[in-house]
């Protein structure tokens, strides 16, 4: 008869004891049911949430810390404090990485066009009466703006994104379509290749195909003058490679103001090294001239951000917990963080009462079920004392024990588990319902508005109802286990202080005691 | 053959030491039943456990059929070579008599053949046990049907071995003379060597060798001569 037939045995012909034992099992794993569903729910929440944000991580300066840093500083010290950008190798590295789907490392520049006309701004009429406008009665007059072309060549009129990586979000989403030939190559980024990829609709307006040629200003003669010689070369002749179908268009609201350069068909995809090392020749002879002035340098013409959209939404944290180690303290790797935050508080502070309730409960169990197994030894003693006089090892009796207080504690959390499931469901959607309404009242106290991110932003809007739909405590297998094991745990530590106990018994102190 | 060696054991009492065994030594033959006598307070208790291995002598050797008993050994030694019956039975009280029966069989390292339950029905049957009673709770039988089956616990781990302690002191008379007649079975049919420590003038009579414990030694005593001595 092994030990573990004594202690079924034991446990079947101690009916009371082992009830009672059962029962003290099934109030705490009860509690730490709860607890395990209410922590899990939250948490698969939280996961839920951040499947549903778009798996966006800007890599920026976080103005505000620097702002409040600057405000600090005073003299030289504040005139000397620039903000820091990206790094360029670690951004490299970010791209290599194949959980990346698409990146917007670049960065943008008025420009002039050369010889070609931009596409005009259609600007509309200024309505005097909005309310005709609301209900479409007013005749909506169209004004063209020219693009400055030749015959204005102070005012720039192109913009000229210079690209770090061809791998673009735009295109990625689908918001930008090929529609001939092709996006550049990161070889020709890398090596300042003159080539370009233009809209389709400033192609149309010039007759322009893949393969033609395009010309863009870095500056007006007028700055050229001041810049440096005007015999210098300012005009970058770019081979169109591609030519994009884009359906952006800029809002009413927008075009109001808007100069031509800032029509979506007027941008120029170019790479940015190209514009980097025409700009720093140009640089380098006005610095001659005057050289007081700054010395412009290659680090000046680094993008100040980079946007990364992953494949996976699930993969954001990590991904930004991999490359976001020691970086410089004013720049950020931002996934929409502060929406994320306010969606996930009421579940965080869900989480930290449900976690101290299982700390407090387990604690509590460890002490309790310690007690009881102590004072059940008290009385075991003769028993134990046999089992030693017929040569069984202290471990085999120690490990009678632990199956004993084993069995019962997994039969008690087996039986936890059902109640302990119903429990957890309603005391955690009421529990939640009520951080969720403190949340808002204090987000209404403090004038907080959910605002949705600017609309050229990669972040989208998660609604906290979206996320109280999403939280559904119960119980599953992960939690199952986690029970189980720290039940384990438990009935461990549990029955380390008797253990210790028996291992100190006599068998002749207990025996001969008795006679 | 159970042999002790200038056995030394005792035990401080306040400021003052009290030895039990003094260089006390002794030999027990196979197939025998002794009997230890001794004044209250004498000892034997505590010799019982040390020759049973339930402590160990302070100084001294214990040595059974030609192997020392060291204090490593004492597990090996209480599961494989000796059997104990005790006062107050110490059946283990959860168990049927027969579960209590076959723990021994389970624990020992001896051969023990596969059908234990069987043996285990033979030896509670040889000891007076029938089998309706062997399956009964321990809490359901008298006195004597609890020592027997601690008798048969003792036995059941095929040992050559077997130590009483004042095996019959709670039993009536009719019960004691049962008891002897085993002991005595044990040693004169199957060759076990019995040593009981006992009260009982009936029982020291019916064993082969009487020896009394006195001032940290042990006696061989002849039955009438030492009789009137002690």
């Amino acid at each position: 008869m092994n030990f573990m037939q004594r202690a079924l045995r034991h446990l079947t012909r101690s009916k009371t004891k082992s009830l009672l034992l059962t029962l003290t099992f099934f109030l705490i794993a009860n509690f730490v049911v709860v607890g395990f569903s209410i922590s899990s729910a939250a948490a698969q929440a939280k996961t839920e949430t951040r499947r549903k944000m778009n798996p966006v991580i800007a890599f920026q300066v976080d103005f505000d810390a620097w702002y409040e840093k600057y405000m600090q500083l005073e003299g030289d010290e504040r005139k000397n404090f620039t903000s820091p950008k990206p790094d360029p190798e670690r951004v490299r590295k970010m791209l290599a990485d194949s959980r990346v789907k698409a990146a917007d490392w670049m960065r943008s520049t008025v420009g002039y066009a050369d010889g070609f006309e931009p596409v005009p701004i259609q600007r509309p009429a200024s309505n005097e009466d909005d309310e005709d406008a609301l209900f479409g009665t007013s005749v909506v007059m169209s004004e063209t703006i020219s693009g400055s072309g030749q015959q204005n060549s102070q005012t720039p009129d192109m913009t000229m994104l210079g690209v770090m990586a061809p791998q673009l979000t735009k295109l990625a989403d689908g918001t930008w379509k090929l529609a001939s030939g092709r996006m550049l190559t990161q070889e020709e980024i890398d090596n300042g290749s003159a080539v370009a990829v233009i809209d389709k609709r400033l192609a149309e307006a010039n007759n322009l195909n893949v393969g033609d040629f395009l010309k863009l200003k870095l500056y007006s003669d007028d700055e050229m003058k001041a810049i440096a010689d005007p015999q210098n070369n300012n005009v970058l002749d770019l081979e169109i490679v591609g030519i994009l179908e884009s359906g952006e268009e800029l809002s009413n609201d927008e075009l109001q103001w808007a100069s031509t350069y800032s029509n979506p068909a007027n941008q120029v995809i170019i790479p940015q090294p190209l514009y980097m090392q025409r700009d720093l020749e140009l640089m380098a002879q006005f610095h001659q001239a005057n050289p007081k002035a700054q010395e412009t340098t290659p680090e000046d013409y680094n993008p100040s951000s980079a946007i990364f959209v992953l494949n996976d939404p699930l993969e954001v944290d990590a991904f930004r917990e991999q490359y976001g180690q020691s970086m410089d303290e004013f720049l950020v790797m931002d996934a929409n963080d502060e929406m994320y935050q306010r969606l996930s508080k009421p579940l965080d502070t869900l989480t930290v009462f449900s976690d101290l309730i299982v700390a407090v409960v387990l604690i509590n169990a460890v002490v309790i079920i310690s007690l009881v197994s102590a004072l059940t030894l008290k009385t075991r003693e003769t028993e134990i004392g046999v089992l030693l006089s017929i040569g069984v090892s202290k471990v085999k009796i120690v490990a009678q024990l632990f199956s004993e207080v084993l069995i019962t504690a997994m039969l008690g959390f087996i039986l936890a588990c059902a109640t302990g499931s119903m429990i957890a469901g309603r005391v955690g959607e009421q529990a939640l319902a009520m951080q969720v309404q403190e949340n808002q009242n204090n987000s209404a106290q403090s004038g907080f508005i959910y605002s949705s991110a600017s609309s050229d932003s990669l972040f989208n809007e998660v609604s906290q109802e979206e996320v109280t739909a999403s939280y559904h405590a119960g119980v599953n297998a992960v939690i199952l286990i986690q029970i189980f094991l720290l039940g384990i745990g438990v009935v461990f530590v549990s029955t380390l202080i008797p253990s210790l106990m028996v291992l100190r018994f006599n068998p002749k102190k207990i025996l001969m005691s008795q006679n | 053959m159970l042999k002790l060696i200038n056995l030394n054991y005792g035990y401080t009492d306040g400021a003052s030491r009290r030895s039990i065994l003094q260089d006390c030594s002794y030999t027990f033959e196979d197939g025998r039943f002794y009997t230890i006598l001794g004044p209250s307070g004498s000892g034997k208790t505590t010799l019982l456990s040390i020759l049973a291995g339930l402590d160990s002598a302070e100084s001294g050797e214990l040595w059974y059929n030609d192997t020392p008993i060291t204090s490593a050994q004492l597990y090996h030694y209480r599961r494989n070579q000796i059997g104990i019956v005790f006062q107050q039975y110490n059946l283990i009280n959860y168990l049927t008599g027969i579960e209590n029966v076959e723990l021994a069989m389970t624990e020992t390292d001896n051969a023990v053949p596969k059908n234990r339950r069987e043996i285990a029905y033979a030896l509670l049957e040889k000891v007076g046990i029938v089998q309706s009673k062997a399956n009964r709770p321990i809490s359901k039988l008298s006195g004597g049907e609890q020592q027997r089956i601690a008798i048969a616990r003792a036995l059941a781990a095929n040992v050559d071995l077997i130590f009483a302690d004042e095996p019959t002191g709670n039993l009536d008379t009719a019960t004691e003379q049962e008891i002897i007649r085993i002991f005595k079975q044990l040693a004169e049919e199957f060759g076990k060597t019995v040593i009981v420590v006992t009260h009982s003038e009936t029982v020291s009579q019916f064993s082969d060798e009487r020896v009394l414990l006195a001032e940290g030694q042990l006696h061989r005593m002849n039955p009438k001569k030492e009789e009137a001595k002690v």
